[in-house]
């Protein structure tokens, strides 16, 4: 039962500790301040489950021998702590509205295939519609996540879940296709800031 | 490997821009995740060496940012950019660092905790150790010419050939009967990459036309 809880726990951390860093850069590449204070929330979140997974660790019943192994998982869980610190801070220097240099563009916009944070805008294309509607996989979009406003991230949604204006949507895909949706996520041409 | 001087850690200013340090370390820090989690995935400790091998070039490039930006820097507007471009590659820097801590795991007093490997066989992407068979469709072509990430959906991260282990191969690379190659992908395109290693599936477009 504890370990089914330590699995758990240990999936989201590393999951989330990855994802952190792919977002992190996009907020650099695109200097979306909205990006940023995501990481920055995210960060949070790996703590609280950062100290979860250290307490359950010491509840697990061990054998002689067995330390190693414990240590080992724990220490793995510490690493994903310090990566999702690393990508904090490099959201922070979007947070703090530093100037982007174009070097960080370039540097950052060699990947064909990334990670981006959606916001849905009251009345675009998407708002209103359930996940399997928007048929997204067909644009090779996968839906990572969902928060709705003041809620909290909403892991591998069900594809019966409605996206409805103020939704953010945490995606992966083809940098192409996700610029295609952004604009489908946005109700107006122009974009206000 | 182990040093018994520093003499060869003296890091002097290479001719690189800052914008090619920048690119170059966040290229090996993703490949050092790779290569971390596999390693733990797979128990292989050559993967894991590999991993402190790449975090020492980071570390030198680290010195190159810092020399590359100190040239670079005239007025107070490129100071204040600057900020922020060193502030990046101190976190990446950073990432490294927690990278190479988690094959402590392998190469370390730690052990894989069954906890941990399960774990990591869910995650995505997937990662796969697989043996190129001498009948295999993909003997004697390359890399680029199999366009495996486009085709197939998957990165080949490493590939140990006899004695030899080539990280991060390039294009050109072909592969060779035998090569053991360690592979990244969604678990769909891990195993029609199997079936075509294996001699299973004999014609490429099999599986890419469905």
């Amino acid at each position: 039962m504890s370990l089914e809880k330590i699995e758990n726990l240990l999936l989201r951390l590393l999951d989330t500790s990855r994802t952190m860093i792919d977002l992190a850069y996009s907020a650099l590449l695109y200097n979306d301040k909205v990006f940023a204070e995501e990481v920055l929330k995210l960060e949070e979140e790996v703590d609280e489950l950062h100290t979860e997974l250290e307490l359950e660790a010491l509840k697990l019943k061990r054998q002689e021998g067995e330390e190693r192994g414990v240590l080992g998982l724990i220490r793995l869980g510490l690493s994903a702590e310090a990566i999702s610190d690393a990508a904090a801070s490099i959201a922070d220097v979007v947070a703090r509205g530093f100037e982007p240099h174009p070097i960080l563009r370039v540097a950052f916009n060699e990947a064909e295939e990334g990670i981006a944070l959606i916001r849905v805008d009251d009345g675009s294309e998407l708002d209103g519609k359930s996940l399997d509607e928007l048929e997204l996989d067909e644009m090779g979009i996968k839906i990572l996540a969902v928060k709705k406003l003041g809620g909290r991230w909403i892991r591998n949604p069900p594809g019966n879940l409605i996206v409805s204006g103020q939704d953010l949507l945490m995606v992966s895909g083809y940098r192409d296709s996700i610029e295609e949706l952004r604009e489908m996520a946005s109700s107006s041409e122009t974009e206000e800031e | 490997m182990r040093r018994d001087s520093f003499e060869d850690l003296k890091v002097y200013m290479r001719p690189m821009s800052v914008r090619e340090v920048l690119t170059e370390m966040k290229d090996i820090c993703g490949l050092m995740i790779d290569l971390a989690y596999a390693s733990v995935l797979l128990g292989d400790e050559d993967l894991a060496n590999e991993v402190l091998e790449l975090e020492r070039e980071i570390d030198s490039l680290l010195y190159q940012l810092w020399m590359s930006a100190a040239i670079a820097v005239r007025d107070r507007t490129d100071a204040e950019a600057m900020a922020g471009i060193v502030k990046v590659a101190v976190a990446m820097d950073e990432i490294s660092n927690a990278v190479s801590d988690i094959t402590q795991i392998v190469v370390g007093k730690l052990g894989i905790h069954p906890a941990v490997k399960e774990v990591l066989e869910k995650i995505e992407p997937h990662y796969r150790r697989v043996i190129i068979k001498p009948n295999s469709y993909l003997v004697g072509k390359s890399i680029g010419e199999l366009d495996l990430d486009i085709n197939l959906g998957i990165y080949v991260i490493a590939i140990r050939r006899k004695k030899e282990l080539i990280i991060d191969p390039e294009d050109y690379v072909k592969f060779e009967p035998n090569d053991i190659v360690v592979v990244k992908g969604p678990l769909d395109c891990l195993n029609d990459f199997s079936m075509i290693a294996s001699g299973q599936i004999k014609d490429f477009k099999e599986v890419i036309e469905d």
